[in-house]
């Protein structure tokens, strides 16, 4: 009996760590993202404004994991030195209403002083960019020079001061000039899983 | 060397270290349950907030369901399921206590993932470790702090943000939240050794009270046995005869009681001997009291030789005894009557130097002879006096027919004396008043009696007629002198007056119980077989019959007398007017009865004077 019950127990914990292990992996795996355009599309909506600099983040508005994006995209803004245009540009489907994007998300950056939200049907806004990630974020110069690409979180739906958050505020605050590129967590803005 | 004190506390030490163990027992067992509720809700809780929070993942328009809710789902069941059974299936054991601690902290550490690393989820543990000093065993919340430790430990290793809240490369990081955990656990600690030492304490208190509630109760116990012995010798001493050791009056009267009622409920017999020692009296005065004594001892001594087991002997007072005979039907008590007499008759008693003692009893047996207690007791002793009547030395039942014919004797001689003292102070109340009345009355009274007795009546009812004739006109004590006495014929007042004597007479006898039934005799003999008499107009057979014979004695012996206002009738006249009166005053059959004693007492005249 106690040999049955020290066996489940080990089963047990052997369970627990599995479990705790597969949920660290998924967290901490980071979408797979494309190269950023080094410059801005002319043909995208959004254009630099002299002496600006534009930080760009794309959205999937039923993504849970954009909601802590959003989260610091806040602080970022509120700590900037400079004033930054912001925008969200909040995907949904082809063929879709834009109320189809207005979730808690939205709601959450349109609550959000100094951003402007877009719907991006089919997430054609998002492709100028080459953003293929809810929560991928974009930092361009006045200049239209991309500064920053990539994710402001260090794992899935987990806010809190972390180093890709610090690289964007460093770039703001003028301490480097060097582009960074960060890994991205977050829901896909391309139709479909990959088996 | 050990003092009494010392023993008791030490045993009231024991004890409260077993009601310590039954304390803890019992409260291990109660939060094994409380967490087996509060895991059960926790899981679901968790299941609840990923489907609120993180309830599916996105491609584009497509969707598909999050990993949080396997997480919730599978992960935290499998942290759940394992403590949970554990608290049912061993509650109370210290390994269900750290699953249990494992467990519980798993599940902060789930709950803090799934909530993405909130700094609040972390008030999940201190909570956890609250509750798990609910225990008070320190040891299960250093289990819970070890996996909290390790947690942090591992995580912040391999993935700092999801537990610090910031990517940071400080490994010692991990040390500084286990050091807060371990600083809540100082004071839940503490709080549980305080805790303990209460409980210890109030174990002791009741250990103490215990041990002072059990030398009560024993010292209760040996009170309540001494009292009860007392009781018993009492009892004892208020159900035995001191002198012969036997059961005494009250006890016979418990025993025989109990067997009336179960031989009435099994429809059995039951006998009872009455004895008395003849003679004892002069054994006690010819050879004093302690002989005497001596010899009632010896006396039961011997009787309860002859007996068996069921049976019951007692002294029911003096030189009576009792015996109770169970299941023995009135032959068989006769039986075992006469071979205790005949033991006891040929026994030579040591009291007194060698004596013999004899002794007459009578036997009673329920229910052929009696119903109830008091009746098998009177008549066992009723057949016990006629065995003393008829001779001592022998044996009668009370059905045998001499016991009732001298219990008659008896009664009817000690009623004849008193009532004949009655009838004849009546009877001299008569006499004073009026010497003629006086000397009428005992006239009819003679006549009345050979007319009763030549109509075949029987001794009783004869008796009966001869006292309504001895005492028919007591009444007349009632009537003036004026009237009485007086020489010329009534007027109608007087007559209404006169007439009121039978009704005053039975009035009289009314007031003495043994002649009530010569009642309706006195107040019916003016009354005649026509009904036109008085007081009550009676007709025919309706009217007493000892009225009827003495309205023709009294008729006879009225007209045969001298009175104030006229002479002496002769025999031969009065039989002639009672010849006429016989249908209308009299009843005839009477009448021709009365001719008829006095043809046999002619007759015999006759008879006498021819020889």
């Amino acid at each position: 009996m106690h040999r049955l019950i020290g066996f489940f127990t080990v089963l047990w914990g052997g369970a627990i760590l599995l479990g705790f292990a597969k949920l660290w992996r998924y967290e901490g795996e980071p979408s797979p993202t494309a190269t950023p355009k080094r410059e801005r599309s002319i043909e995208s909506a959004i254009q630099p404004r002299p002496g600006h600099f534009t930080l760009i983040m794309a959205a999937h508005p039923k993504c849970p994991c954009t909601r802590a994006s959003l989260r610091e995209i806040a602080k970022v803004l509120a700590h900037s030195p400079v004033p930054v245009d912001t925008y969200v540009v909040f995907y949904h489907p082809l063929h879709t209403s834009p109320e189809w994007a207005k979730t808690e998300s939205y709601a959450l950056a349109k609550a959000i002083r100094g951003v402007d939200t877009l719907f991006d049907e089919g997430g054609r806004e998002a492709k100028r960019f080459h953003a293929v990630v809810s929560g991928q974020t974009l930092l361009y110069d006045s200049d239209g020079r991309l500064l920053f690409s990539g994710g402001i979180t260090s794992a899935r739906g987990h806010e809190g001061d972390n180093k890709q958050e610090a690289a964007l505020m460093d770039l703001l605050n003028r301490r480097t000039t060097q582009p960074i590129q960060t890994p991205v967590f977050g829901c896909s803005l391309a139709e479909g899983f990959s088996r | 060397m050990t003092t009494p004190q010392s023993e008791i506390t030490s045993e009231t030490k024991e004890r409260a270290t077993t009601l310590f163990s039954e304390h803890q027992q019992s409260l291990h067992k109660k939060i094994d349950r409380m967490f087996a509720a509060l895991m059960l809700v926790q899981w679901i809780f968790a299941i609840a907030a990923t489907f609120w929070l993180s309830p599916r993942t996105w491609a584009g328009s497509a969707s598909q369901p999050h990993i949080h809710i396997w997480g919730a789902l599978l992960l935290g069941g499998v942290i759940s399921c394992f403590p949970i059974f554990c608290a049912l299936a061993r509650p109370g054991e210290a390994f269900t206590r750290h699953v249990i601690a494992i467990g519980q902290l798993s599940m902060s550490a789930l709950l803090i993932h799934l909530a993405g690393g909130r700094i609040e989820t972390h008030f999940h543990v201190f909570g956890s470790l609250a509750f798990l000093s609910f225990y008070r065993d320190w040891r299960v919340l250093i289990t819970g702090t070890i996996v909290t430790a390790l947690d942090h430990f591992v995580r912040g290793l391999v993935w700092p943000q999801s537990v610090y809240g910031i990517q940071s490369s400080e490994t010692w990081r991990w040390l500084e939240h286990a050091g807060w955990v371990i600083f809540e656990d100082v004071f839940l600690i503490i709080s549980c050794n305080w805790g303990l030492q209460e409980i210890y304490a109030i174990c002791e208190r009741d250990a103490s009270l215990q041990a002072s509630n059990a030398s009560l109760e024993t010292k209760v116990q040996v009170r309540t046995a001494s009292l009860r012995e007392a009781n018993e010798r009492l009892a004892a001493l208020a159900t035995t005869d001191p002198l012969t050791a036997l059961p005494n009056h009250r006890a016979l009267i418990d025993i025989i009681d109990k067997e009336i009622e179960r031989s009435h409920r099994y429809n059995r017999p039951a006998s009872l001997l009455f004895l008395d020692i003849d003679h004892f009296k002069a054994l006690n005065d010819g050879c004093g009291h302690a002989v005497g004594d001596a010899a009632l001892i010896e006396f039961g001594q011997e009787l309860q030789k002859g007996l068996r087991a069921i049976d019951t002997l007692g002294r029911w007072g003096g030189e009576e005894f009792v015996i109770l005979l169970p299941e023995t039907d009135g032959e068989l008590a006769l039986e075992v009557a006469e071979r205790l007499r005949a033991s006891i008759a040929s026994h030579l008693f040591e009291a007194g130097g060698g004596v013999r003692i004899t002794c007459s009893l009578g036997a009673a047996t329920y229910s052929q002879d009696a119903l109830s207690r008091s009746e098998l007791v009177h008549a066992a002793d009723r057949a016990m006096y006629a065995a003393k009547k008829l001779g001592r030395n022998q044996v009668r039942a009370v059905s045998d027919p001499i016991v009732n014919t001298l219990d008659s004797a008896i009664e009817s001689s000690r009623e004849d004396i008193a009532t004949q003292g009655t009838v004849e102070a009546l009877a001299r109340l008569v006499e004073v008043r009026d010497d003629y009345t006086g000397e009428h009355t005992e006239g009819v009274a003679q006549l009345a009696s050979q007319l009763a007795k030549a109509m075949g009546l029987d001794e009783t009812e004869a008796r009966r007629v001869s006292l309504v004739a001895r005492l028919h006109d007591i009444g007349k004590v009632g009537i003036s002198d004026a009237i009485l006495r007086k020489e010329g014929k009534l007027d109608e007042e007087e007559w209404r007056l006169m007439k009121l004597h039978p009704i005053i007479g039975a009035d009289v006898v009314s007031h003495v119980p043994s002649l009530r039934l010569t009642m309706p005799g006195i107040r019916g003999h003016h009354e005649r077989w026509d009904g036109r008499g008085y007081p009550d107009r009676l007709e025919g057979e309706h009217i007493p019959l000892a009225a009827r014979i003495v309205a023709v004695a009294d008729a006879y012996s009225a007209m045969t007398t001298d009175r104030p206002y006229r002479q002496a009738r002769s025999h031969e006249v009065a039989i002639e007017e009672l010849k006429r009166s016989a249908g209308t005053q009299f009843d005839p059959a009477i009448v021709e009865a009365f001719l008829q004693v006095f043809e046999r007492a002619t007759r015999r005249e006759e008879r006498g004077r021819a020889a």
